[in-house]
């Protein structure tokens, strides 16, 4: 029996369609948190069999529903200041408030499955190297490098990421600081430890919003609001499917799932987690340490 | 109950931040170990998780000696036939002006802060590595993560070898299914951080946490309890971190990045 330690709270989970965030929502919404979904696709998860054989109803809300909590989805693009705080507006205009924030819109492509027009080149497994057989249904992958990368990939992948999370910050702390309450949870990744410019500009957002975390959580602290950070090392979404040979690489000898993010994302929303502020957790079952062992 | 069927060792558990975390996990389900220099305090706490309906059983430790460690993993395999959470919380810190730190002084604390987690994770790992689980917990501080005070040159320099200590032991204990943490609590009131203060005078140095004096300031505007670093414990402790290892979580209300 699990205890409903999250009844009565507001959870918004961004990019919480599918990968990550669905994981975190159906987490959240198991402990009774009525859950708020922003997505780019609030059905995206279609182009993924991984993740397409995993839903068990049409979209995540309906999964939510059938968990017994309130659940509402909008389709926005995050990277839009003024479209981001209208949703945030509609969403506490229906379930009263936000007591959660989850961001975990963003992703290492600069172009999204459903956007590849049929016979685009797919670079996914010559940039990452490390995958084995084809790399899932067609992301492309940022190619870009520290000293080259272009434009538009770069704020692509600086505006999915970076400016999708502080656009969804700045319009929750408002709300979040009149109640003097709420726990904020960002997604970086383990990326931002290892500099070694791959996926470029993606460690560089990752690693900005590491930074955007610690000083949110200065700025918020006095309010009673705890913001902390997630960097995730390779997980299973519908991305990487169930492909891959990275165990090897890894301390604990194997990858990551959705769930093993989701598990710690609930920690840091519930009361077990209210003195930790401005903190960068690491998920990635001791990869980022390994590279040097 | 996250911590059903599992012991616990956790040494330095008569008070403060170890007695805190020894209660909440006997709480959880855990049979504890609490250790202590002096047996009679370790056998208060061993009464008082019993009293609530707890296991736990009393050793005479001082973990800067290794035949003392030796016998404590011992006889918690006789007693309990098994150990899975081992939390290297023992500490003692001699605050001191840089040039007045005594050699003794200096070695007394590396010989318990930092020398201590290595002799009770090197005996108990062995077991953890035939039974493929454990959860190694270690404390270190604010004071280890990059937060330079000149009168803690032992102490902060023994919390910061124990950040290293934790990602080492982490990468060697990895394969066969451990998880070796560490959390650095940042101003929390125990007997070592307030020792003996009035309470007037410890209420000043909490107000202070708030307003003025920035040594004291936190982001959250309170200084911590020991429950909020048990709290922490008990996450690492339990199947909620099992893809988290190598890893130091600071417990400090946003302390340290404080200006």
């Amino acid at each position: 029996m699990v205890e409903k330690k999250l009844s009565g709270k507001v959870a918004l989970v961004t990019g919480g369609a599918r990968g990550i965030g669905r994981g975190c929502a159906l987490r959240l919404a198991k402990l009774g948190a009525d859950i708020a979904i922003i997505d780019r696709n609030l059905k995206g998860f279609e182009v993924y069999e991984f993740e397409k054989k995993q839903m068990a109803a049409s979209t995540v809300m309906d999964e939510g529903r059938a968990l017994g909590v309130k659940a509402m989805g909008l389709e926005v693009d995050l990277a839009d200041r003024a479209a981001t705080g209208t949703a945030i507006d509609e969403i506490v205009k229906k379930m009263g408030r936000i007591d959660i924030a989850v961001c975990s819109a963003g992703g290492g492509t600069v172009k999204f499955a459903d956007e590849i027009k049929p016979g685009e080149a797919v670079k996914q497994s010559e940039v990452m190297g490390v995958r084995e057989g084809d790399a899932g249904p067609g992301d492309i992958a940022t190619t870009g490098t520290p000293s080259d990368c272009p434009q538009d990939m770069l704020m692509r992948v600086l505006n999915n990421n970076l400016m999708a999370c502080m656009y969804t910050c700045m319009a929750v702390a408002p709300y979040m600081k009149k109640q003097k309450s709420g726990k904020i949870v960002t997604v970086s990744s383990m990326e931002i430890f290892i500099p070694r410019g791959i996926l470029h500009p993606y460690g560089t957002a990752k690693a900005a919003i590491a930074y955007y975390t610690r000083a949110l959580a200065q700025d918020l602290g006095p309010y009673n609001i705890n913001v902390n950070c997630i960097a995730p090392g390779v997980i299973h979404t519908g991305r990487l499917g169930e492909r891959s040979n990275m165990a090897k690489q890894i301390a604990l000898r194997r990858e990551g799932t959705v769930e093993d993010c989701a598990k710690v994302v609930e920690f840091l929303v519930t009361d077990l987690a209210d003195y930790v502020t401005g903190q960068i957790v690491t998920v990635d079952g001791g990869a980022r340490d390994q590279r040097y062992a | 109950m996250k911590l059903n069927d599992k012991v616990a060792i956790v040494t330095g558990s008569t008070r403060g931040i170890g007695k805190a975390i020894a209660m909440k996990f006997a709480a959880e389900g855990a049979a504890v170990v609490v250790t202590a220099r002096h047996i009679e305090q370790a056998q208060q706490v061993v009464n008082e998780i019993k009293n609530q309906g707890g296991k736990a059983i009393a050793f005479k430790t001082d973990v800067a000696n290794r035949a003392d460690v030796h016998n404590l993993v011992k006889g918690t395999l006789e007693h309990f036939k098994s150990i899975h959470i081992l939390v290297n919380n023992a500490g003692i810190g001699r605050p001191a002006p840089f040039l007045e730190v005594t050699e003794e002084d200096w070695d007394a604390v590396i010989d318990v802060d930092l020398k201590g987690v290595f002799n009770c994770t090197q005996e108990v790992l062995g077991h953890m590595m035939k039974q493929q689980y454990g959860k190694v917990i270690n404390i270190s501080s604010v004071g280890g993560v990059g937060f330079p005070r000149t009168d803690s040159a032992s102490y902060g320099s023994a919390k910061a070898g124990v950040i290293m200590l934790t990602k080492i032991i982490a990468m060697a204990a990895g394969p066969y299914g451990i998880n070796v943490n560490c959390i650095a609590p940042g101003l929390i009131r125990t007997d070592m951080t307030y020792p003996q203060k009035a309470e007037t005078e410890a209420q000043k140095l909490i107000k202070a946490t708030v307003s003025g004096d920035k040594d004291e300031r936190t982001a959250l505007g309170r200084v911590g309890k020991p429950e909020d670093i048990a709290n922490l414990g008990l996450f690492l402790a339990s199947d909620d971190s099992s893809f988290i290892t190598g890893q130091t979580i600071c417990c400090d209300g946003g302390r340290h990045d404080r200006m």
